[in-house]
């Protein structure tokens, strides 16, 4: 006999003890108990553990329970705050979150971490890219220009000894409107070099015009 | 007054007709919470919030048995103390000996109808019987008094302890052997059980 059958057997038993088996499965329990002898050791065993348990003393109760009404007092019930509880499942869905990513990043072996290493750069590459189409957009008066700078630093005439040539050149990229107000380059390699009167001069224009705030970073670039 | 009739009027919110409810049924509770505890100080304890309990849930009773309804909220109670005790351990104020045992009972006091022999075989009796009840699991334990103790059907265990029929019926057989089996190592020390088990046979 396995475990099993003996379970089985014992529970069979046991309901037999309590009556609470049906006809026929009784009947079956009486011929065995009449014809095995280990099946009717276990049985009186039963038998005598519950006839035990049944002449147990019952107890009386050591005292009176019987309720006052301050015990009865309703005990309210905490509430908990709106706030608290969508803080609380914030909270879970971060630590969620961040328990599948750290998962995830440790399955595939930090690969996703060098993706997005490269992913990064690129963007940022991206990023410098568009804000110079956005500028020279921005800007276009300045889309042809010479990348070179805008005040020549020692251009004969004007201080900081730039060649005359260049500053020519450099001449014509600066828009009409403020080409006008500015001294000419004759005009400025004659006379003295006022470097602080062209600057009052230069700037205002600038900043006055329609893409200043554009100016003033290719300047300071 | 009957019962329905007094379980109505506490749900109107009358605590005395509550109140009757519960000197009727309060020894039975103890007996319970007691067998299914081991311990007297925890057992009364277990049935006061059981009772308080049971009055704040008077509105959850759906009819059928009362005692089997109240039983399970004291079986419950006694879980819920069992698991605070095990959490926070308590002294208790009985005497007790080396092994934990309580000097003097006075439930064993009160019975002066036994001689001193008999007081002391009831006792190293009713010891030895409790603690093979309480070395079992809760699930088994709980069938065990209610069915053997507390001589209730399988369909009241069920019941109360919230188990299908059939679970009953495998751990109450298992916890009899169980019990069986623990009481062996008692057989030298108490051979009265087997005098009193001779009497009850030969009867």
């Amino acid at each position: 006999m396995n475990i099993s059958q003996r379970v089985t057997v014992l529970e069979q038993l046991s309901a037999f003890l309590d009556g609470q088996l049906k006809e026929t499965e009784k009947q079956q329990i009486e011929k065995r108990l009449a014809q095995e002898t280990k099946l009717k050791e276990i049985y009186e065993g039963l038998r005598k553990t519950k006839l035990l348990l049944s002449r147990l003393p019952r107890l009386r109760a050591p005292r009176s329970f019987t309720l006052t009404p301050e015990m009865v007092t309703v005990r309210a019930p905490r509430r908990k705050s709106p706030f608290y509880t969508s803080l609380r499942w914030a909270t879970s869905i971060a630590a969620t979150l961040l328990v599948v990513l750290f998962g995830v990043e440790y399955i595939l072996g930090g690969s996703l971490y060098g993706r997005s290493m490269v992913s990064s750069e690129q963007a940022a590459d991206g990023i410098a890219q568009q804000d110079e189409t956005t500028l020279a957009l921005e800007a276009p008066e300045y889309k042809n220009a010479d990348p070179e700078p805008l005040i020549i630093w020692g251009a004969p005439g004007i201080g900081g000894g730039g060649a005359a040539k260049n500053l020519e050149e450099n001449a014509a990229t600066i828009p009409e409107e403020t080409e006008e107000e500015l001294p000419s380059a004759e005009g400025l390699s004659d006379g003295p070099t006022d470097f602080g009167f062209m600057i009052e001069r230069l700037i205002p224009k600038i900043l006055d015009g329609p893409s200043g705030e554009n100016t003033i970073r290719r300047l300071l670039e | 007054m009957n019962e329905q009739a007094l379980i109505q009027d506490a749900l109107d919110g009358n605590l005395d007709a509550f109140n009757i409810l519960v000197v009727n049924y309060q020894d039975m509770a103890y007996n319970v919470a007691y067998r299914v505890m081991g311990e007297y100080g925890a057992a009364s304890d277990a049935c006061q919030e059981a009772f308080i309990s049971a009055y704040q849930k008077l509105h959850q009773y759906r009819g059928g048995s009362f005692k089997s309804w109240l039983l399970r909220i004291v079986t419950n109670a006694c879980y819920d103390e069992l698991r605070r005790r095990q959490r926070k351990p308590v002294t208790a104020l009985t005497p007790e000996t080396d092994d934990g045992d309580a000097v003097e009972d006075p439930y064993w006091i009160e019975d002066d109808q036994a001689s001193p022999e008999e007081q002391t075989e009831q006792v190293e009796l009713e010891k030895a019987i409790q603690h093979c009840i309480s070395a079992l699991e809760e699930k088994f334990r709980t069938i065990l008094v209610l069915v053997d103790i507390e001589g209730m059907d399988y369909d009241a265990a069920s019941e109360i302890a919230q188990t299908p029929l059939g679970t009953v019926k495998s751990r109450l057989a298992r916890a009899r052997l169980r019990v069986q089996n623990c009481l062996q190592d008692f057989w030298e020390l108490l051979p009265d059980i087997f005098r009193l088990h001779d009497e009850e046979e030969e009867r």
